[in-house]
């Protein structure tokens, strides 16, 4: 069995020895090399640009600004969600007459070196005539601020309104109301490698580019059409990345800009983000202001809750649409039954970097949102915050359970799940009915700790489809082609698995490839956590289309029918007995002798999503004197139905912990009134390194297998990430039941803590433990 | 970011004014100002190499007088642009003599944007107030000079 076990990945032995392939590495005869020039205003127009000194500098090839684009060309298309009133705020590849945020493209300088395209840029003379900068969501949607798109007619550039039932009506009945704002802050995915593109024109014309990556298929035909090309005469080849995360991979004004200098110059444009640039210039995520309203009674039962939500998505939709809120809305409930649901999301443009997702876009500030809200009716209700998760769940005979809202065009059904179970283990694995009886030792002991829970439902296996080929070559190799990319997340060492399962072979004799668009004919690619669910059963298919192929030959060579054959560690047997025919190896060579293809195509297609659930608990130690919080157990359990590698899947939980815990307590891309980024480097941007990630405890169930794919797979990618911020605060307002501190915003900052623990024991506001 | 703070100088309110709108004086006491010249009255262009951490750089800085009510305040503009970034300063300077000193106050906002801004925040407001109090130091300084001839 090579599903479900915990092999090594084989991406890793090329790896680990230095033989990966990232775009830095790629050297072509001839490159040269490219700067962007950006905006240091928030919001300005332009009033005039000179390059005669840039561009008389020895060295320099080519240099263009906002005026040069083709005429004809339009701005950078939507990839999800789509929506014909956004395209009027969508992005051009170098600002025209105007620029929107810090960082916004202003103009592509390319010179024979990184040195000299540098001096050049320094030289490029830009007027300015600085605006008033929109920093705010609320002040961006007054009547008096001026428009950022004037097409759309506002800054509340759309409106989302969702609702189950009528929430008014049954809030105005239920004895208790809760009223909050609550804030996450902007921050998004900080890969180790930053973006890069080569684009080179090979002999025949055809224009190849290095770089691209997660949907390297749609990102050619967006190119295509920009560049106004035939598409076969585009080449995308996906190199190793330093991590995906969302932001990576998408289609950037850069995306454009590269191919077109390499057309313009016919030779190779090599441009590599710096760290500084990519701050400012990689898509941001996350900002949302939300003003909830629930309505619950004494049992701690809620029966409704209002949530009007403020998206600051910066100065122009990006491909990602209004994928981000959409999905907060969809994912808000979580795993609670919750009779009447009323969501009204206003997508704000402001004068900063555009947004997009990051991984668990949408649900990582709505699981926020909604778990510290269960904690806080809890509190109000003086009850063990675990009792008013449990009697909200959905139960286990309630599946599959639609929760009435939307998202990325079909209606949230949640496809299997036990939700109580997985709340109660992790009550026991935290010892949470004993925590009282230690948290009262700690305080005798002057130590200050608490623990705090955070419930998920996560959603995964986005279709519409996923495509694989798999082939047998002649050296007896199986070659897995996968419309899916390798954005770090282990893809190949699952398909190997997948495909090896099927056909009976080590899952080491399988090469997959991947992202090269003249090798694999279609694809997706790798985002939405859809990999294994929906590139997994693509290849579960075209293996097993295969596997008939092999036994369907076996079976006329040898005399059996073919149910009675199977293929077992590189055998052909008979089921029945056990008992060997052949080895594997002969019916393939037999095959290829007697010209029979070994070559198979599945395109898997699935119209829901499947959605695999958990919990996060995290018991913190306060530090009085400086607010510090260090986590002294971190415990993840999550349902993915099946691994398909439990450790690939542990891998992803911990990663995803630790950018969990980024944005619940250090990170953030803050701005100043005037639209100025001030955290622009890791001085400023903290990350949670080595030091700061606990060590985890995960459990990983297989208890719902998702009835929607053949391997019964729901996906692992965000899981990890999204219910760690409101884990980690209610641990914190958990351990200082006894001060006056309320959490609403990220990210938790130790001032706040310790502010809270000088002003000192508040008596009539004890929670209980 | 505000910056706002006061020198005490050992002049008249007359001296000390003569001196804040004196080309001469205002060139010595700009930190790093190689060439200071006067556009049209009250306007000055300059050319600053500062070299301080964060804002190391050379500059071109537009400088504008406005609002005077001699002799005892003005607004001093200044918006000066690098590769990178730029800062730009809004402050009125306000005088108050009181036998045989003159104070000068100033209270005003500074802003920088660019690679500067998102680099170096930490350190900015300092910087800024130490440029800025550097600033009125020399002038204190200039003045005393004079009124020492």
């Amino acid at each position: 069995m090579t599903i479900g076990s915990s092999v090594k990945r084989i991406e890793d032995p090329r790896l680990i020895t230095g033989q990966g392939q990232y775009v830095g590495d790629i050297k072509l005869p001839g490159q040269c090399e490219a700067v962007i020039v950006r905006s240091p205003h928030a919001h300005a127009n332009i009033l005039q640009i000179n390059t005669e000194k840039a561009k008389n500098l020895p060295g320099v090839c080519f240099v263009m600004t906002g005026e040069d684009l083709p005429t004809d060309l339009d701005p950078i298309p939507m990839r999800l969600a789509p929506n014909e009133a956004l395209t009027k705020a969508l992005q051009y590849p170098l600002a025209k007459g105007k620029v929107r945020y810090v960082g916004e493209p202003v103009a592509l300088v390319i010179a024979s070196s990184r040195y000299i395209a540098e001096d050049a840029a320094d030289l490029i003379d830009i007027a300015y005539e600085p605006l008033t900068p929109i920093t705010d969501v609320h002040k961006s949607i007054l009547p008096e601020t001026s428009l950022l798109h004037p097409e759309i007619g506002s800054n509340d550039l759309f409106i989302i309104h969702s609702k189950k039932g009528n929430v008014d009506e049954l809030v105005e009945k239920c004895p208790y109301v809760l009223e909050e704002d609550l804030y996450v802050q902007r921050h998004s995915g900080i890969p180790m490698e930053t973006r890069g593109l080569l684009a080179t024109i090979e002999e025949n014309g055809r224009l190849t580019v290095y770089g691209p990556t997660k949907v390297v298929h749609f990102n050619i035909q967006i190119l295509a059409k920009l560049l106004k090309k035939n598409i076969k005469d585009i080449h995308f080849i996906e190199t190793d990345v330093g991590g995906g995360f969302g932001p990576r991979g998408e289609f950037y004004p850069e995306d454009y800009l590269i191919p077109y200098a390499a057309l313009k110059l016919g030779r190779p444009v090599k441009w590599i983000e710096d760290r500084l640039e990519h701050m400012k210039a990689t898509n941001h995520s996350r900002e949302q202001k939300h003003h909830v309203v629930v309505g619950f009674d004494e049992t701690g039962k809620i029966h409704a809750l209002k949530d009007e939500i403020f998206v600051d998505t910066g100065a122009y939709i990006r491909t990602h649409g209004v994928t981000v809120p959409v999905l907060t809305q969809g994912m808000f409930a979580g795993p609670y039954d919750f009779e009447a649901l009323e969501f009204i999301t206003h997508v704000v443009a402001t004068n900063k970097t555009p947004t997009g997702t990051y991984r668990g876009p949408g649900r990582f500030e709505g699981t926020f949102v909604r778990e510290r809200v269960i904690d806080m009716v809890a509190k109000k209700l003086n009850m063990d915050p675990t009792i008013v998760r449990e009697r909200n769940l959905i139960q286990p005979e309630q599946m599959p359970y639609s929760n009435g809202i939307s998202a990325l065009g079909q209606v949230v059904e949640y496809d299997s799940g036990d939700y109580p179970q997985i709340l109660e283990r992790a009550r026991l694995a935290m010892k949470w009915e004993e925590f009282a009886d230690k948290k009262l030792q700690a305080r005798r002991d002057g130590k200050i700790i608490g623990l705090g829970f955070a419930m998920f439902v996560e959603k995964s296996g986005l279709g519409p489809w996923e495509f694989c080929e798999v082939e047998f070559a002649e050296n007896g190799r199986l070659i897995c082609k996968t419309g899916l990319a390798d954005i770090g997340q282990g893809v190949e060492t699952a398909l190997a698995q997948i495909c090896a399962e099927q056909l009976g072979i080590p899952y080491s004799n399988v090469t997959v490839l991947h992202g090269d668009t003249d090798e694999i004919e279609k694809g997706n690619g790798s985002f939405a956590t859809r990999g294994t669910v929906v590139g997994g059963s693509a290849a579960w298919y075209a293996a097993e289309a295969l596997k008939q192929k092999l036994l369907s030959f076996s079976s006329e060579l040898h005399g059996f029918t073919k149910d009675e054959l199977d293929i077992k560690d590189e055998w052909i047997i008979q089921v029945s007995g056990g008992q060997k025919i052949c080895p594997l190896a002969q019916i393939i060579v037999e095959c290829q002798k007697q010209g029979i293809e070994l070559r198979e195509k599945y395109t898997f297609s699935i119209d829901h999503m499947s959605y695999p659930y958990g919990i996060h608990a995290a018991e913190v130690a306060v530090d009085s004197e400086t607010g510090k919080v260090k986590i002294e157990k971190y415990y993840i359990a999550y349902d993915v139905g099946r691994a398909i590698n439990p450790m690939l899947v542990h891998g992803q939980l911990v990663g995803g912990m630790a950018q969990g815990l980024g944005g619940a307590i250090y990170e953030e891309l803050k701005y100043d009134e005037t639209g100025q980024l001030i955290t622009g480097s890791f001085m400023d941007y903290l990350l949670p390194s080595s030091m700061e990630v606990p060590e985890i405890d995960i459990e990983i169930l297989e208890n719902s297998p998702s009835p929607l794919n053949p391997l019964g797979v729901k996906g692992a990618g965000e899981g990890g990430t999204v219910a760690v911020a409101p884990a980690v605060a209610n641990a914190i307002v958990n351990a200082l039941d006894q001060y006056p501190i309320h959490i609403t915003s990220l990210p938790i900052r130790p001032e706040q803590i310790r502010d809270a623990i000088k002003k000192g024991i508040v008596t009539n506001e004890v929670e209980p433990l | 970011m505000n910056v706002k703070g006061e020198v005490i100088v050992d002049a008249t309110q007359e001296e000390v004014w003569n001196a804040l709108n004196d080309p001469e004086v205002l060139k010595s006491a700009t930190p790093g100002c190689k060439v200071l010249t006067e556009v049209e009255k009250d306007s000055y262009k300059a050319e600053i190499a500062l070299g301080i951490a964060a804002v190391r750089g050379e500059y071109e800085a537009e400088i504008k007088i406005l609002d005077k009510v001699a002799p005892n305040q003005y607004r001093l503009i200044m918006k000066a642009d690098s590769k990178m970034g730029f800062i730009e300063g809004n402050a009125v300077v306000e005088l108050d003599f009181n036998e045989p000193k003159t104070t000068i106050r100033y209270n005003g906002e500074a802003q920088v944007g660019g690679l500067i801004a998102g680099v170096g925040q930490r350190i900015l407001s300092g910087i800024a107030k130490m440029i800025v109090k550097d600033f009125f130091k020399k002038i204190a300084k200039e003045i005393s000079t004079r009124t020492a001839i």
